[in-house]
């Protein structure tokens, strides 16, 4: 064990070094505040929009006065047109520089219909013009009806419904539970691209060594296992030092564009979510550990044996099911199946509380997973190493795993 | 008294039923420079590697130091060379003296008196690239002697190596040796072999052709070599069918004599017919004996 430390400790410091590392490292979280404050900075402009010029003309000559003063609360200029002009409305609107011209017909009150023309998108505002005229029309007419509109309202009032989960024997976060939301699937997206970034590098570090000879230096030295378990370690911690500081992006990131805060949120299924996650890292890392085992050249993407990496993506397509019952048969199942349960229990545990022996038996199974194939890797190593000049095919990789 | 470092004993390897190594056995004793010779195939790296503990034997046993094997006890210089590249010269030397359970301390030490006596003190944290592949070689010779260990394998050192870094080399490996380092030298280079080697082990088709003290394999070989200069006539050696390789140069001919034919029978009939100014009989050199088995091999053979 103490071999693979220090195998651990020389990957990680050569490849902290690395322009990859570095560029992905520092990159994605810079993305990702560029892209949050963009689309914080255009959502907070569409909240409160430019002012419009908009032309009416009140054809029932009663309602001027109450839609002047409604499009004076929302910073609507209105402009009063006179009815029987000869020119047509898209004239009209080109020569006043208006954003549209809105027609109150005669029998408003009984047909119910308004109209809106307008040239160009920006003069479109259908929302907020409704929201302006449907209480001048609704008094209108329940006052012709003789009610008092403040009376009627709050016994018309919608019903509000607090969505509040109940899995397990834990009750769900309750309202505002987005953020809930937002931690798990970005921690499983997270660990899925992290993964396979670092997996993909490990495997091209193993093959270098490979196929440059160092092997014979280090095998000389210590054990095909302790090389292995060593390189596989190696890239669980620079996954979590990237994770962390993707995490710190993250939290920034929500804090001060998107008005989430994620603190509240830590508590004892983050640390679940963070084993998970770790454990999940070590698992691809172990099964690009294999393959590059087995591999001769770097560029042998397209072998029948690069397909094991896309293992651990498997879930992120049943994603919807286990979303919309985390407890259900297809999640418990893919949460026992060792390939599938970092992706399958970070989902679970982000939208439920899944059992106490759930938690425990699929750790269980994860670590007792990442161990074997980690010494796995290190047989195909040792025998693969002998290997010149071409790649190994599916079967003689369960050959080699067997002598 | 001599003390017995290496013992391989009876070792076999198959490689997909392949027979690599074939009921190999020699010892090799304590500050002893023994040459492993073979032909290229011959089996040579299998058993190297089986020494090194890189894969077991599949029958048979190596014992070290009269123990099993203990990795931190070995060094290794492979004839495949293969180093980092985008790491500095001095973390890469530590980090193989790490593995091999150096102190840190001691090590760091170490490596700069070697990358001084390998005249490579300047480049300690230049990146590997950057270094020729003779100056890497050097780094890759301190690589495998850092650690002080008790048997040493050097596979081709000297290839690539210019002459005057040969003779440093050699210096080295002298002093490693006289200093009770045990070393096990395979190379091509025969004439290193001679140089440094006190006996030798030879294999062919994985199996042992010759193991002992080179000049008693010399004795035994029977094969000499003689070179006369000739007063007169040199058709008289043309007519004797046994002489092999003769060559008639000038007035110098040169021809071995099999072993099957007594030496001074030979020079007494000789002298009734030619008149001789100057007459040696060598020894075979190792570059023939192994020649002329790796010949004698694939006769058997085809």
């Amino acid at each position: 064990m103490q071999d693979s430390f220090k195998v651990a400790r020389w990957e990680i410091k050569k490849m902290i070094r690395s322009k990859t590392f570095l560029v992905l490292t520092f990159l994605i979280p810079v993305l990702m505040l560029l892209i949050g404050g963009v689309v914080g900075y255009f959502s907070s402009r569409n909240t409160a929009p430019e002012t419009l010029t908009i032309g009416v003309i009140d054809r029932s000559g009663i309602l001027l006065d109450e839609i002047k003063a409604g499009f004076a609360k929302k910073n609507y200029e209105v402009r009063v047109i006179k009815d029987n002009q000869s020119k047509n409305y898209s004239q009209i609107i080109k020569e006043d520089k208006l954003d549209g011209i809105l027609v109150i017909p005669a029998e408003v009150l009984s047909e119910n219909q308004v109209d809106y023309y307008f040239t160009d998108i920006g003069g479109m505002e259908k929302n907020a013009l409704s929201r302006i005229l449907n209480p001048i029309i609704t008094d209108r007419r329940l006052r012709a009806k003789g009610y008092l509109p403040e009376e009627i309202y709050p016994l018309i009032r919608n019903v509000e419904i607090n969505a509040r989960t109940l899995v397990g024997n834990e009750t769900g976060a309750g309202p505002g539970s987005m953020g809930n939301m937002f931690l798990p699937l970005g921690l499983t997206m997270l660990m899925v691209f992290a993964s396979m970034f670092s997996g993909g590098t490990l495997m091209q570090s193993i093959i270098k060594e490979k196929s440059n000879r160092i092997v014979e230096l280090i095998l000389s030295s210590i054990s095909a296992n302790s090389l292995m378990t060593g390189k596989v370690i190696g890239y669980g911690v620079l996954g979590s030092i990237q994770i962390t500081i993707w995490g710190v992006s993250a939290f920034l990131l929500a804090n001060y564009f998107l008005d989430i805060s994620i603190l509240p949120l830590l508590n004892i299924k983050t640390v679940y979510m963070l084993i998970y996650f770790f454990l999940g890292f070590i698992l691809t890392a172990s099964i690009n550990a294999i393959v590059g085992a087995g591999m001769k050249e770097a560029q042998a993407g397209t072998q029948s044996t690069g397909l094991l990496v896309i293992i651990p993506i498997i879930p992120v397509y049943f994603a919807s099911a286990i979303v919309s019952n985390p407890g259900g048969t297809i999640a418990r199942i893919l949460s026992f199946i060792p390939f599938t349960t970092p992706t399958t229990m970070l989902l679970r545990l982000g939208f439920s509380t899944p059992p106490a022996w759930e938690i425990g038996f699929t750790i269980l199974i994860l670590l007792i997973t990442n161990y074997l194939l980690v010494k796995l890797a290190a047989k195909i190593f040792r025998v693969g190493m002998l290997m010149y000049g071409k790649n190994a095919s599916f079967r003689e990789l369960i050959r080699w795993a067997r002598s | 008294m001599v003390n017995t470092i290496l013992k391989v004993k009876e070792i076999n390897k198959n490689f997909n039923e392949q027979r690599a190594v074939d009921n190999i056995s020699f010892t090799v004793n304590q500050g002893e420079i023994m040459g492993l010779l073979g032909p290229n195939g011959a089996g040579k790296t299998t058993v190297i590697r089986m020494i090194m503990g890189i894969f077991e034997p599949d029958s048979g046993q190596i014992e070290l130091d009269k123990g099993l094997l203990d990795k931190r006890k070995i060094g290794y210089l492979p004839e495949e060379r293969g180093i980092y590249d985008d790491t500095l010269v001095l973390e890469t030397i530590l980090y193989f003296a790490d593995l091999k359970g150096m102190k840190q301390e001691e090590a760091r030490r170490s490596a700069l008196k070697w990358l001084d006596v390998l005249a490579l003190s300047d480049y300690a944290n230049h990146r590997i690239e950057d270094l020729s592949k003779g100056m890497q070689q050097k780094v890759q010779f301190i690589i495998s002697i850092i650690h002080k260990p008790r048997l040493i394998v050097f596979d081709e050192v000297f290839s690539g190596l210019d002459p005057v870094n040969q003779d440093l080399f050699k210096k080295i490996i002298k002093e490693l040796g006289s200093g009770g380092t045990t070393i096990l030298l395979s190379s091509h280079r025969m004439d290193m072999v001679e140089e440094l080697c006190d006996r030798i082990f030879m294999i062919n088709h994985g199996q042992k052709v010759l193991f002992g003290e080179i000049d008693q394999i010399k004795d035994e070989f029977g094969e000499k070599k003689v070179k006369i200069k000739v007063g007169g006539e040199t058709d008289y050696f043309k007519r004797i069918k046994e002489l092999n390789n003769l060559t008639i140069e000038n007035d110098t001919v040169t021809f071995s004599l099999p072993a099957e034919i007594s030496a001074e029978r030979f020079i007494k009939k000789m002298l009734d017919n030619i008149e001789i100014e100057e007459i040696s009989i060598l020894k075979p050199s190792l570059h023939e004996i192994f020649v002329s088995k790796v010949r004698g091999e694939k006769k058997y053979a085809g």
